[in-house]
C-alpha cells in the first residue's frame, strides 16, 4: 500500500542557515511512527512543514505528498481538510471558548462524533470539564488533554504529535499510551516526537532525525539504541552547540 | 396586539435570548412603550415627548430582586431614538439590569443619556447588549454618569459583537464614594467603516474607593478604534485600574489606547495597562488545523474575547 505521508528530499533553508538537509521519510496507513533525535535536529521543523505552520508552507527543496497529493504550500486549513491535523507542544489557549465550544467545533463535520466520550478516552470527566474554560484556568497536563480530545472528536487521517508527553507527569503516560491506541484502532496514523520510553513501546516504527536528515527508520527499540549510541548525533548537537554559543560570542 | 406581537417578534428576530419576555421587562421600540411586566419593588416611570422618551426606574430600598430586569431599546427602519434614563437603585436593595438593544435599517441613531445613583450599600449591575443586523448603518451615543454612594457597588458592561457596529460613542463618568466599589467594561468589535470611540472617566472620591474601567476593542476591518481612559486617586487608600487592550486585524486601521492616571493623594494607587496587537498567530493555526478557514477562525476567537 501507498505511504500515507512521503517526505521526498525535503531540505529548507532559514536565513542562511540549513535545518533540514534532505529528508526522506515514509509514514505508513494506521502506523504509529516516531521520531527521534537530538535537539535542534529539525524535528519539529518537519512537523511545522507537514501542517504549514509558522510561515513553512514551502520547503526550499522536496516534496512533501500527503494520501498521494504534493501539499506543499497549501494553507492550514487546506491541510486539515484533507485530513491532517496536529499538536503543539505548548497548545494555544483560548479565552472564552468552552471546552465544549472547542470539541464541537473539531467536530463539526463528524456529526456522530459523542464529544463527551471523547473527553473520557483522555481520561476526562465530561461533567466537570463541559463548561471550562480552554483558557489559563487549565492545567498543562488538563490542556494537553483536551487537544487530544479534540484530534479525536476531529478524526483526522493523519495526526502530528510534537513532545506531547512534556509536561505531563509521569502516571499520565499511560494514559497517553491509551489514547494512541485508540487513535490507532480509529485508523488515525499518528507521527510523534518523542524520546519517552512508554510512548516507543507503542510506536510500530521510528525514524531518526539527526542533522537535518533521516539517518534511518526501523522497528522503535533499535532507532532508540541507535539515538543512544549515535555518534554522529553526538557530533553534530555539540557542533551546533559551539555554533551558536561561537555565534552569540 | 397582532402589530405589537409581530413587532416583538421582529425585535426577537435579530438574535435575542427568546425567555427575556418571561422576566420582568419593558419593551421599548423607537419612543413607545410596547409591552411591560412589572416587578414589585421596581417603580418604572415613562413618560412619552414628541422626539424621545423618560425612563425612570426606582428601585426601593432593601429589594433584592433576584432575575434580573429586561430592557429591550429596538428601532427598526430609520430615525432617531433618544432615552433619558434615570436609575436610582435605594440603600441596600440590589438590581440587576440587562438591556437588549436591536437595531435594524439605515440611517438610525440610537442616543441614550443615563443618570444613575447607587445608594449606600446598595448594588447595580447593568448589562447594554447590542444586536445589529446586518448592513445597519447606525449612529450610537450612550452616556452614563452617576455616583456610587458608601459601601455600595456598581457594575458594567457594554457591548456590541453583531455585524457591524457602526459610529459608535460611549462615556462613562463615575463618582465613587466611601469603600464603594465601580467596574466598568466595554468590548466592542469594529468592522469595515466603523468607528469607535471609548471614553470612561473615575472619579475615585471616597476613601478605601475601588475602580475598575476595562475595555476590549477589536478594530476587524478598516475601522477606526480608540479608548481613552482617565482615573482620578483622590480618596485616601483608593485603588484604581485601567486595562485596555485593542486587537488589530487590518491595514487599514486607526486605533489609540490613551490611560490617563491622576493622583493627588499618596495613600491612593491607580495603575493601567493598554496593549494594541494583533490576533494571536497561534490561536488561528490550531483552530486551522482543525479545518476552520482564517475568518471562521478569527470569529472563534473574537468572540471569545467579547464574551
Ligand atoms: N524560525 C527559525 N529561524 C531560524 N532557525 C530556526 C527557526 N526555527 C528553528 N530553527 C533552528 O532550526 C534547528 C531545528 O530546530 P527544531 O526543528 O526546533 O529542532 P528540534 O525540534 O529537533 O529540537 C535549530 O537549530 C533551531 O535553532
Ligand atoms: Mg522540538
Amino acid at each position: 500500500m501507498e505511504p500515507i505521508l512521503k517526505v521526498n528530499n525535503v531540505k529548507l533553508t532559514v536565513d542562511g542557515k540549513a535545518i533540514l538537509r534532505g529528508v526522506n521519510l515514509e509514514v505508513d496507513r494506521g502506523e504509529i511512527h516516531a521520531i527521534l533525535g537530538p535537539n535542534g535536529a529539525g524535528k519539529s521543523t518537519l512537523a511545522k512543514l507537514i501542517m504549514g505552520i509558522e510561515d513553512l508552507k514551502s520547503p526550499t527543496e522536496g516534496e512533501i505528498i500527503f494520501d498521494g497529493k504534493v501539499i506543499n504550500g497549501l494553507e492550514v486549513y487546506e491541510r486539515a481538510r484533507l485530513g491532517i491535523t496536529l499538536a503543539w507542544q505548548e497548545p494555544a489557549r483560548f479565552e472564552g471558548v468552552t471546552v465544549e465550544e472547542y470539541l464541537r467545533l473539531s467536530a463539526r463535520n463528524n456529526p456522530d462524533v459523542d464529544i463527551r466520550k471523547c473527553l473520557e478516552e483522555v481520561g476526562l470527566v465530561p461533567e466537570v470539564y463541559l463548561k471550562r474554560f480552554v483558557d489559563d484556568s487549565l492545567s498543562g497536563g488538563e490542556r494537553k488533554r483536551v487537544e487530544l480530545a479534540s484530534i479525536l472528536a476531529f478524526r483526522p487521517k493523519f495526526v502530528v504529535l510534537d513532545e506531547i508527553d512534556s509536561g505531563i507527569d509521569f502516571t499520565s503516560i499511560e494514559d497517553i499510551q491509551k489514547i494512541l491506541e485508540t487513535m490507532r484502532e480509529e485508523g488515525i496514523t499518528v507521527l510523534m516526537i518523542t524520546h519517552n520510553e512508554k510512548l516507543l513501546d507503542v510506536a510500530d516504527r521510528a525514524s531518526l532525525l539527526c542533522g537535518g536528515k533521516v539517518l534511518e527508520t526501523s522497528d522503535p527499540q533499535s532507532i532508540k539504541r541507535k539515538f543512544e549510541e549515535c555518534k554522529v548525533c553526538d557530533i553534530l548537537d555539540f557542533e551546533r552547540k559551539e555554533g551558536r554559543d561561537g555565534k552569540d560570542g | 396586539m397582532v402589530k405589537t406581537d409581530n413587532l416583538l417578534n421582529s425585535i426577537l428576530s435579530l438574535g435575542l435570548p427568546k425567555d427575556i419576555l418571561k422576566n420582568p421587562s419593558i419593551v421599548i421600540e423607537g419612543h413607545n412603550v410596547i409591552r411591560e411586566v412589572p416587578y414589585p419593588g421596581i417603580s418604572i416611570e415613562k413618560r412619552t415627548h414628541e422626539d424621545r422618551i423618560e425612563v425612570r426606574i426606582n428601585v426601593l430600598p432593601g429589594v433584592v430582586v433576584e432575575k434580573p430586569v429586561h430592557m429591550c431599546l429596538s428601532k427598526l427602519g430609520s430615525g432617531d431614538q433618544l432615552i433619558d434614563i434615570t436609575v436610582d437603585v435605594g440603600e441596600g436593595a440590589k438590581v440587576k439590569m440587562i438591556s437588549h438593544c436591536a437595531f435594524k435599517g439605515k440611517n438610525l441613531k440610537h442616543i441614550s443619556r443615563t443618570k444613575f445613583r447607587v445608594r449606600k450599600g446598595a448594588s447595580l449591575e447593568v448589562s447594554e447588549i447590542h444586536y445589529h443586523e446586518k448592513d445597519t448603518d447606525i449612529v450610537i451615543d450612550a452616556k452614563s454618569e452617576g455616583v456610587v454612594e458608601e459601601r455600595a457597588s456598581y457594575k458594567s458592561l457594554f457591548k456590541i459583537d453583531s455585524n457591524n457596529a457602526g459610529k459608535v460613542r460611549v462615556e462613562y463618568v463615575v463618582d465613587i464614594l466611601d469603600h464603594a466599589v465601580a467596574d466598568v467594561e466595554t468590548k466592542i468589535a469594529g468592522r469595515d467603516g466603523d468607528e469607535i470611540y471609548v471614553k470612561d472617566i473615575m472619579y475615585l472620591k471616597g476613601k478605601y474607593s475601588r475602580a475598575i474601567a476595562k475595555s476590549r476593542l477589536m478594530a476587524l476591518g478598516d475601522t477606526k478604534a480608540e479608548f481613552y481612559g482617565e482615573t482620578y486617586g483622590l480618596g485616601d487608600y483608593s485603588r484604581g485600574h485601567i486595562d485596555c487592550s485593542e486587537i488589530v486585524r487590518s491595514e487599514n486601521v486607526t486605533v489609540k489606547a490613551i490611560p490617563i492616571v491622576v493622583v493627588n493623594n499618596e495613600t491612593a494607587k491607580v495603575t493601567h495597562e493598554a496593549a494594541v496587537g494583533s490576533i494571536d498567530k497561534k490561536q488561528l493555526e490550531t483552530l486551522m488545523a482543525r479545518g476552520l478557514d482564517e475568518d471562521e477562525a478569527v470569529d472563534v476567537i473574537v468572540k471569545g474575547m467579547l464574551r
